[in-house]
């Protein structure tokens, strides 16, 4: 499972239709060979503070999903950015997955959409596969082309694929917005799509992304992120992916202390 | 209220606990410095000396009465409070550092502040007793000082005494001759007016009238002798009674009165005194009393020629003036005269170096022990200074950030809701991250080493000190 193989099961491109089932059968690749299998873990998820503090999350996102009425943006699409580099993004991301691994029927995409640092590509042990900038620029590739199985069950992922300098201008494509709605039509209704992207100040396809999403989940890391960043960040999307209000975005407060988690657990998974 | 309080200042803790590796980078080196600078700090000595003014000395209890000054004269009250004055402290920095001749003004008012200030004389409390410490890195340059105080003050005050009785000698010489003069104008005016008028010079005498007053009385008492003395027997008798009874006082000095010679000598006198009074009494020598009384007539007449001589003319009134005029005068320059020679002796008992009145109770020492810095004192100020100072830097730095410590200061500050928090696990930390986290403990532990190791060295390299700017002792030994 180290090296990519050819499949030729699906071709979504053209169709633009995916199902629940098509999306399991992504675990072969174009050539029918099985793909590589990203790794979804985060240190640590054995123990119930941990997860705990990620069901809260979850479960706030599940809420604005249900609670969603009639939004211009479809909520399921959640954007996880932050002002600035190194305030735990990717952490969130993964962590967040790992979450739904006891919900049986939900279905998430997480989307390494951080160019800069593709560090969720890189910690799935996906770095150098065929990802979501090959798709945006080759036409020819389908959107299974480019979501692998996970190692949870119902946990598939884009990594962010080849680099390249135009990045921003491929995310910012009408693609893009294709590529997002055919893997929304593939989660199902219990589903989500996760768009780990760079920070806001220093990825300008963040901004892209965020016109995508109905969620964002701005990080903001304790004792680390400086209160002008945000408030830049903050006024960035606003400006350009806004509005940004309460209903829309949601802080998320990483690297706190044990003693300032709400949850009140022991160690002891 | 209080919870609130106290959450903001939890808040705070969290945010300067954030910035604790620029705490340990603040203080350490601030530390290290302090510590290195207190540990070299020279040692500081204290000498020590105590005089003692004696307020009654034997000698002057010796000289009570006849010394011009009371027991109090020359008590240190003046000179301990002038003895700090800047003429005093100035020829003692030039003693002490001759090149501080070289002072400009301002430099010599500050070092002259700075001696001052490393003086301290506790005063006399009225035991007689008062003390002068001063404080100096140079050991033999303390005690020198102090021993140069002592001596000042000594000085001083023998000085003060000498020139107050000095003072007084002279003006008691000049109203001498002052009175000296006018007694001899007076004296000279006395003469004249005795040449002039003789007989009521004379008469005019008490010591004359005393004199015929006495003179009558004797002439009295010897015609009364003379009315009364009977001529028993012959002076012959007389005389034999009279060494009878010498013999017998001989005699019993030497033996009882039972002894032969005594019986036979008394018996002896008692039949002379028998004699004697058995014997009929002679009768009264009629010239011896007529002799006697011619004598008293004519004392009698003397006397009152003396005293009718006393009363009433102007003369005798200009002369009895004259006479009480130069005898006030005598009286006056004869009073200056003993004052003067108290004085003198004043003098000699007030500013004399041994006259006892100024005693060393305490030659000045330098215990063996340094009395300061408190290196142990100055070690925990400066390690809570610079403690306060790193603290002050994390703060500053925090509040310079804005950095957020607390998920509600997110929601307070943004208006935005919080989906949730997670806690931090050093696990998930990026290599890059936990590479950062390690230089700063890496570089926390190399600043308390070093700062230890300045604590530990600095000890043997700061003997010596302040031996450096000492002046010879023999450049300023008084």
């Amino acid at each position: 499972m180290n090296s990519p193989v050819t499949f030729s099961v699906m071709t979504p491109v053209d169709s633009g239709e995916v199902s629940a089932s098509s999306l399991d059968k992504s675990l072969e690749g174009r050539d029918g060979a099985v793909k590589r299998i990203g790794s979804v873990a985060t240190p640590r998820f054995d123990e119930s503070r941990t997860r705990e503090e990620f069901r809260v999350i979850k479960g706030h996102v599940m809420s604005r999903i249900a609670n969603a009425d009639g939004h211009r943006r479809e909520p399921r699409n959640v954007l996880i950015t932050s002002a600035s580099p190194r305030e735990g993004k990717t952490t969130i991301t993964l962590g967040l997955a790992m979450s739904f691994m006891f919900d049986r029927d939900a279905r998430v995409v997480l989307i390494d959409a951080d160019m800069r640092s593709p560090d969720l590509s890189r910690r799935m042990g996906l770095e150098g596969e065929a990802g979501l900038l090959d798709y945006l620029e080759d036409d020819q590739m389908g959107w299974n082309d480019v979501v692998y199985p996970t190692s949870v069950r119902g946990v598939f992922a884009v990594p962010s694929g080849s680099p390249r300098i135009y990045a921003p201008e491929l995310i910012a494509g009408p693609r893009m917005k294709f590529l997002l709605e055919t893997l929304r039509q593939g989660i199902g209704r219990n589903g989500i799509i996760m768009m780990d992207s760079g920070s806001v100040l220093s990825c300008s396809e963040t901004i892209s992304l965020a016109t995508h999403a109905g969620q964002i989940l701005f990080v903001a890391a304790k004792g680390q992120t400086k209160r002008s960043d945000i408030d830049e960040g903050l006024g960035r999307l606003h400006r350009q992916a806004g509005p940004i209000d309460e209903s829309r975005v949601s802080m998320v407060f990483n690297k706190s202390g044990r003693s300032q988690s709400p949850v009140r657990y022991s160690r002891r998974g | 209220m209080a919870g609130n309080i106290l959450s903001l200042l939890h808040d705070q803790v969290r945010r300067i606990w954030l910035y604790r590796w620029l705490i340990v980078l603040a203080a350490v080196p601030l530390f290290a410095g302090a510590a290195f600078f207190i540990m070299r700090m020279p040692k500081i000595y204290e000498s020590t000396a105590q005089i003692y003014v004696d307020k009654q000395t034997a000698v002057a209890a010796a000289t009570e009465h006849v010394s011009l000054v009371g027991g109090n004269f020359g008590s240190g009250y003046v000179i301990q409070k002038t003895l700090l004055n800047d003429n005093n402290l100035h020829a003692l920095l030039f003693r002490i550092n001759p090149a501080a001749r070289n002072l400009d003004r301002g430099d010599l008012a500050n070092a002259t502040a700075a001696l001052r200030g490393r003086i301290k004389i506790d005063p006399d409390q009225g035991d007689g007793f008062f003390q002068i410490h001063y404080m100096d890195t140079d050991p033999v340059r303390a005690r020198d000082v102090v021993q140069m105080l002592l001596d000042g003050f000594i000085n001083a005050n023998l000085a003060r005494n000498r020139v107050e009785l000095e003072n007084a000698v002279a003006f008691l010489n000049r109203q001498i001759a002052s009175y000296a003069s006018k007694l001899n104008d007076a004296e000279k005016t006395l003469a004249k007016f005795r040449a002039a008028h003789p007989n009521i010079v004379d008469a005019r005498n008490p010591a004359v009238v005393a004199s015929a007053a006495s003179a009558v009385a004797s002439a009295r008492a010897a015609y009364e002798a003379a009315l009364a003395r009977p001529s028993r027997g012959s002076s012959g008798e007389d005389g034999q009674i009279a060494a009878l009874r010498a013999h017998i006082a001989e005699l019993r000095a030497r033996f009882t009165d039972q002894y032969p010679d005594v019986v036979a000598e008394q018996h002896r006198l008692d039949t002379l005194l028998a004699a004697r009074a058995a014997a009929p009494p002679p009768a009264v020598s009629e010239n011896a009393v007529a002799e006697a009384r011619g004598q008293l007539d004519a004392a009698e007449a003397r006397l009152q020629n003396a005293e009718r001589s006393t009363t009433g003319t102007a003369l005798d009134a200009q002369w009895a003036d004259l006479k009480n005029n130069a005898d006030i005068l005598r009286n006056n320059r004869q009073e200056l005269m003993g004052r003067r020679e108290a004085a003198q002796m004043s003098l000699a008992l007030y500013s004399d170096r041994s006259s006892g009145k100024y005693q060393i109770t305490s030659a000045p020492i330098v215990p063996p022990l340094p009395v300061g810095p408190n290196r142990g004192l100055y070690l925990m100020l400066a390690a809570g200074i610079a403690l306060a100072a790193g603290i002050g830097a994390a703060y500053l730095r925090a509040a310079i950030n804005g950095i957020f410590v607390a998920p509600r200061e997110l929601e307070e500050t943004f208006g935005l809701p919080v989906a949730g928090t997670v806690s931090l696990e050093r696990a998930w930390q990026t290599t890059g991250g936990r590479a950062i986290a390690s230089v700063r403990h890496m570089v926390a532990v190399v600043l308390l080493a070093i700062a230890g190791l300045s604590a530990l060295v600095s000890p043997f390299v700061s003997d010596g000190h302040g031996r450096e700017a000492r002046v010879p002792a023999d450049q300023y030994r008084i």
